[in-house]
């Protein structure tokens, strides 16, 4: 008798049920890119283009217009586009956490997320970089921001943190794209290998680099595969830190904090694992992956949030502090503009958002109610945005001239390039669950406790295989 | 495997741990030049085929390393020797500034390098629209092991070989021509 659903979602003591084979991996994985998609598909795709749209609609005007059409002004110079960008670059790095440190430390559980999740990070690197771009006001010079031989015998400030950024976002989006790269290439072959339509078949064959699964091929695959986790490890830490070094090496109150790296690469891994399960919920269910992203992956995920939660509250707590035993009488008011002045409610969202929501995730039922992941993870997703608001806008606005000090009002391209930035993200991610697996095929096989259907597993074990598989590698 | 033009004996292995046990008892008898095809990897087949440990970790770090040196080399020339300029009274050698791009240099380096040697140099991988496995399964559930036709043997001895092996489902031959044959038709060859 086949498991029933709740049954394949609840694996006890494997991360896989045991009845699941090799073959009903490629299948599973492999029917959405052959089938045609369903409805809610082609809806979620018109509303995410339709989003998109508007943030394109918005940029052209503001090429037209300049940037004084969304609510810039002095003192608050980064704005609405900054926040996006901050925001975004922290969603990706669940994705290489996933991907790379994950893998280091022999979690098996990624291996049925981590292709989404890698995904998710490119496209929201995508989303990042078009902003600082778009905020130069001249993007079509947006080259002179790389160092190459030019009539004005010029180079790049390298001692500004901006250089630094320039270099960490297009190495980051770089290594990233091509480590999700080299894990595709046995799923595309994999793909190819089950195309009926020559056309298909021939996209697939070129996407999967010719690959036939040699083993001398998967012995240089896996090192190569292993060696890009040792890259992306230190890379994704220092990606967060550099963006936070944007604001730690100015002077402005509120951002002039040596706590920002750590607290910047705890809070994108938060978010970013918000995302994930936002994102995996509806996946697993509009693409009937529920055998393989099971209740106990998301709870994992769930997990992370609850133990970042308490790092980022831990880091907000500590800017308090700071600000107080500094003496600084900046810092001080800084603070308690934060809590007490006209915004003061994208300060107390952000906490209500990132430090309360979370602690539900104490509660086992909730931890595994996917309801209740799912809400909690919205409310992440908006208490990050709202994070660097907080940071970045309202820092800007008390700054050390009271002459100066304004309040930032975002304008309606403003709130349209938002939520057209998620239109962006959303629309790139949907063509991706059409047209890739979005499961790791090679990877799932490795954790199955029965590949072939054919033995008990209690024979496998005498066999002198491995015990089934659980979470951790033996 | 088509590299060389030689006669190939192939079992073809549903169970991962059987295929395991063919390999090893393929580089017990002493198989020159014998492949396996894997739909996923499984722990140990490179060493039970007889492989060495992949050699692509070296020329990575170097280029790593190499990158970083060229990251910072390039900084130190542009701020300090091509155009020198005080910014914020700080020296033209301002090296804690450069670490970032030293390090940014050194991991696209790195990356890169990993990426084109694994696929275009150690696995010898090229984009190609018309990839086809002696089985389209084997990038699913089946396992291939490849033993080439030498002058120390025959087509029928390996055939009754590989067919001895425990979990060997079916025993194909592959013919320099390139057409794919059951056992009885070769078994005339």
């Amino acid at each position: 008798m086949r498991p029933t659903l709740a049954e394949y979602e609840n694996p006890q003591g494997t991360l896989i049920h045991p009845t699941v084979t090799a073959r009903d991996v490629t299948a599973d994985v492999i029917a959405p890119i052959f089938r045609l998609p369903p409805l809610t598909w082609w809806i979620g795709l018109g509303v995410a283009m339709f989003f998109l749209g508007m943030m394109l609609f918005t940029f052209t005007i503001q090429m037209c217009e300049g940037l004084g059409i969304i609510g810039l002004n002095h003192p608050v110079m980064w704005g609405s586009y900054i926040t996006n960008f901050v925001f975004w670059i922290g969603i990706g790095h669940a994705g290489t956490l996933i991907s790379a440190i994950l893998f280091l430390f022999r979690q098996r559980w990624r291996t049925s997320i981590n292709r989404s999740a890698e995904a998710m990070t490119i496209f929201a690197v995508m989303c990042a970089g078009i902003f600082p771009l778009i905020h130069t006001g001249r993007p079509w010079v947006d080259f002179w921001l790389f160092p190459y031989p030019n009539d004005r015998a010029l180079w790049p400030q390298f001692r500004s943190p901006l250089m630094w950024d320039v270099f960490a976002i297009s190495t980051y989006g770089t290594t990233s794209l091509i480590f999700w790269y080299l894990g595709l290439i046995p799923d595309f072959a994999s793909v190819r290998d089950k195309a009926k339509n020559p056309i298909q078949r021939a996209i697939y064959s070129i996407a999967s680099f010719g690959w036939k699964g040699t083993v001398r091929d998967w012995n240089h695959y896996e090192r190569a595969y292993a060696q890009f986790a040792w890259i992306s490890t230190p890379l994704v830490l220092s990606v967060h830190s550099t963006v936070s070094f944007d604001f730690a090496v100015s002077k402005v109150p509120g951002w002039h904090t040596t706590i920002f790296p750590p607290y910047f690469v705890a809070g994108a891994i938060f978010g970013g694992f918000g995302m994930v399960v936002f994102l995996l919920v509806p996946m697993r269910k509009l693409l009937k992956l529920e055998k393989y992203i099971t209740i106990n992956h998301l709870e994992y995920c769930n997990k992370i949030i609850l133990a970042t939660s308490m790092i980022v509250g831990y880091a907000y707590a500590m800017e308090f502090f700071a600000a107080w035993y500094s003496e600084s009488l900046y810092e001080r008011s800084q603070f308690i503009y934060r809590m007490t002045g006209p915004h003061a409610w994208i300060f107390w969202s952000m906490a209500l958002s990132n430090c309360v929501a979370p602690m539900f995730f104490w509660f086992k039922g909730v931890r595994r109610s996917l309801i209740g992941m799912w809400i909690i993870s919205i409310f992440v997703n908006i208490g990050m945005w709202f994070e660097r608001a907080n940071i970045f806008m309202l820092s800007l606005e008390r700054d050390h001239l009271p002459s100066s000090w304004d309040h930032w009002v975002g304008t309606t391209f403003d709130w349209m390039v938002v939520v057209g930035s998620f239109g962006m993200f959303f629309t790139l991610f949907m063509i991706y669950c059409k047209v890739m697996p979005t499961i790791a095929i090679a990877e799932v096989k490795t954790v199955l406790v029965n590949p072939t259907g054919a033995r008990d597993p209690a024979d496998y074990h005498d066999a002198g295989a491995p015990p089934p598989a659980t979470n951790r590698e033996s | 495997m088509a590299r060389v033009a030689m006669p190939y004996v192939m079992g073809f292995f549903a169970d991962p741990l059987l295929f395991k046990d063919a390999c090893l008892a393929s580089s017990a008898a002493g198989h020159h030049g014998h492949e396996g095809f894997a739909p996923y990897p499984v722990h140990g087949l490179e060493r039970a085929l007889g492989y060495k440990r992949s050699w692509i970790g070296r020329p990575v770090l170097f280029m790593l390393l190499f990158g970083a040196f060229c990251g910072f080399m390039m900084q130190l020339w542009m701020m300090k020797i091509d155009w020198p300029l005080i910014i914020a009274g700080k020296p033209y050698n301002s090296w804690p500034a450069y670490v970032v791009i030293t390090f940014e240099s050194g991991i696209l380096a790195g990356a890169l390098t990993n990426l084109l040697l694994c696929l275009l140099v150690a696995c010898r991988l090229f984009p190609t629209p018309n990839t086809r496995l002696p089985d389209d399964r084997l990038t699913d559930d089946l396992f291939c092991l490849a033993v080439p036709v030498t002058e120390h043997g025959s087509i029928a001895q390996l055939d009754q070989w590989m067919k001895e092996r425990k979990g060997v489902e079916r025993v194909e031959h592959y013919v320099p021509e390139g057409r794919l044959s059951n056992s009885s038709e070769v078994a005339h060859v």
